[in-house]
């Protein structure tokens, strides 16, 4: 309890008390602490602000999800390991969208957003135009917000496509760090998805562990 | 031996780190070198797949049951390209070895030479470049056949990546015979020579760990350079500043050890890393590699 609510809730018992209205006053019930806001994200801290437009220029603010799980995938289209073809890419390989799937059966309310902070080397129009082909060939059934000027992705220290962000209903961050277990081998069936397991831990009431496991993939291609 | 290189991934425009106080001021030197590169750089530079030679050897002409041997790797990477080390950094793609011996054969872990720490826009980069060595220490079977010959595949993954970045896949085969004492030393063995040997090795050096936990290493500088740790990430593990003292040419390091089991994907808490000596190519460097107990 902070000294503002603990000062706050002495003068009102202390009012009841003197006035008579209450003998035994009925103890207050206890504030769930409420994170500080970073501005750099961290694990257990209040998620980064954001509002990004997508790919079909619909806004999308964290705000908008407030009471929703929201899971934020890191992505670039020409990436192997994230949207580009190949045996390691998390999205040509089905990997993501199984995973979308299943993020589904545990909560069927959870929010799904890809972010695009590339912008090294290209224009924007490029980026959006890239993006909307990958959405359309890999069946991505989730919007890509773009972030051209890597202000959402320096905020949330977003290294690598894929790194993944889960944020809890109440909009702090629980989960950072990698896709899954499986940088190398696409074949492998014994996958362990850390966004699946997560989700899981936090529909279940209990604290995501591993809350972080080294992101891998390419690294953001941020403008300068 | 067949070499291929495909598909563009991975960091670009790393650039040596200098020391992690001048970070400010080295972005911006940084981005102004990047500008300059990038009117110079032409679209179709930036998509030329670079050619890494790929080879291995054995460290000796014949090997012998019982005694150890070395499966040396080198990898030519052409100038201003760079692969990475077992740590990449913040992105990229460690180099793997894989050797596939006959039965019987002990395979140890695979020794990378000290790297070349850069500045990606993402954090540092440990990259490798130029003629590049592992090792990977074997130790056949006592029951080894005298007159025969043995057969190991060896198979390599490695990124290499300048602006641009591209997979790489490499394969050989080695045929060794097999000798009642193990031959001469083949050129192989000379490129391993500088790579890093456990701090136990180095003479008057000490490292144990220390309630905290703390990892707590001395001995006798080196005129290469100060000391410094390279941390080689391990799930769960976190390290603290490193503290240095240095006094009448004997140095004390200590590094607070962190631990989160939540963060260790069932991996046992482990110290891994580098002392270096300076940071340039050919400064010697040393392996820290402890297991330890966090405290409750």
């Amino acid at each position: 309890m902070n000294i503002t609510t603990r000062a706050t809730w002495s003068a009102v018992i202390f009012t009841a008390v003197v006035s008579g209205v209450v003998a035994t006053p009925v103890p207050p019930p206890t504030p769930t602490p409420i994170p500080a806001p970073s501005a750099k994200a961290k694990v257990g801290q209040k998620a980064p602000a954001f509002s990004l437009s997508d790919t079909d220029g619909k806004q999308h603010a964290l705000k908008d999800y407030a009471g929703k799980i929201i899971v934020l995938e890191w992505f670039n289209a020409d990436c192997p390991f994230s949207g580009k073809d190949g045996r390691r890419s998390v999205h040509a390989t089905g990997r993501a969208t199984a995973v979308r799937k299943q993020l589904k059966i545990v909560d069927p309310g959870i929010v799904y957003l890809l972010v695009d902070s590339t912008a090294h080397r290209k224009t924007k129009p490029d980026i959006i135009a890239t993006d909307k082909a990958a959405r359309t060939q890999w069946k991505i059934d989730a919007p890509i917000l773009i972030d051209f000027d890597g202000k959402v992705g320096r905020a949330y220290s977003a290294k690598t496509t894929p790194h993944m962000f889960i944020i809890d209903e109440a909009g702090v961050l629980r989960y950072e760090g990698a896709f899954d277990d499986n940088q190398r081998n696409a074949d492998r069936d014994d996958t362990t998805n850390y966004v699946l397991a997560a989700v899981k831990k936090l529909k279940a009431g209990e604290p995501p562990s591993p809350s972080h496991v080294k992101s891998w993939g390419c690294s953001v291609k941020y403008g300068l | 031996m067949p070499t291929v290189d495909f598909q563009w991934v991975g960091s670009r425009y790393p650039t040596p780190l200098a020391t992690p106080v001048c970070y400010r001021g080295f972005m911006l030197i940084y981005a102004a070198l990047m500008a300059s590169t990038c009117l110079i750089a032409g679209s179709d530079d930036l998509q030329s797949r670079p050619r890494v030679q790929f080879e291995a050897a054995a460290s000796v002409s014949s090997i012998a049951p019982g005694t150890p041997f070395d499966v040396v790797c080198r990898f030519v990477v052409p100038p201003k390209w760079h692969i990475y080390w077992k740590d990449p950094g913040t992105g990229g793609l460690a180099t793997k070895v894989h050797v596939q011996p006959p039965p019987g054969f002990k395979v140890g872990k695979v020794r990378f030479p000290a790297p070349v720490t850069m500045l990606d826009p993402t954090g540092p980069v440990n990259a490798l470049d130029g003629r590049v060595h592992l090792a990977v220490a074997m130790t056949p079977p006592t029951t080894l056949a005298v007159g025969s010959e043995i057969v190991l595949g060896v198979e390599a993954e490695w990124l290499v990546c300048k602006e641009a970045c591209f997979l790489g896949r490499g394969e050989a085969t080695l045929r060794i015979p097999v000798t009642v004492k193990p031959g001469s030393a083949t050129a192989a063995a000379t490129w391993i020579q500088s790579l890093p040997r456990p701090i136990e090795k180095r003479p008057h050096t000490t490292a144990e760990l220390r309630p905290g936990p703390v990892l707590r290493i001395s001995g006798p500088c080196d005129p290469a350079g100060s000391p410094i740790f390279l941390l080689e990430s391990r799930p769960g593990v976190s390290v603290g500043d490193a503290v240095i003292h240095t006094k009448t040419g004997v140095f004390v390091m200590e590094i607070p050890l962190g631990y989160d089991s939540g963060d260790s994907i069932g991996q046992p808490p482990r110290i891994a890393g580098l002392v270096r000596f300076g940071v340039g190519r050919g400064d010697p460097a040393w392996e820290v590699d402890f297991p330890f107990t966090p405290e409750r």
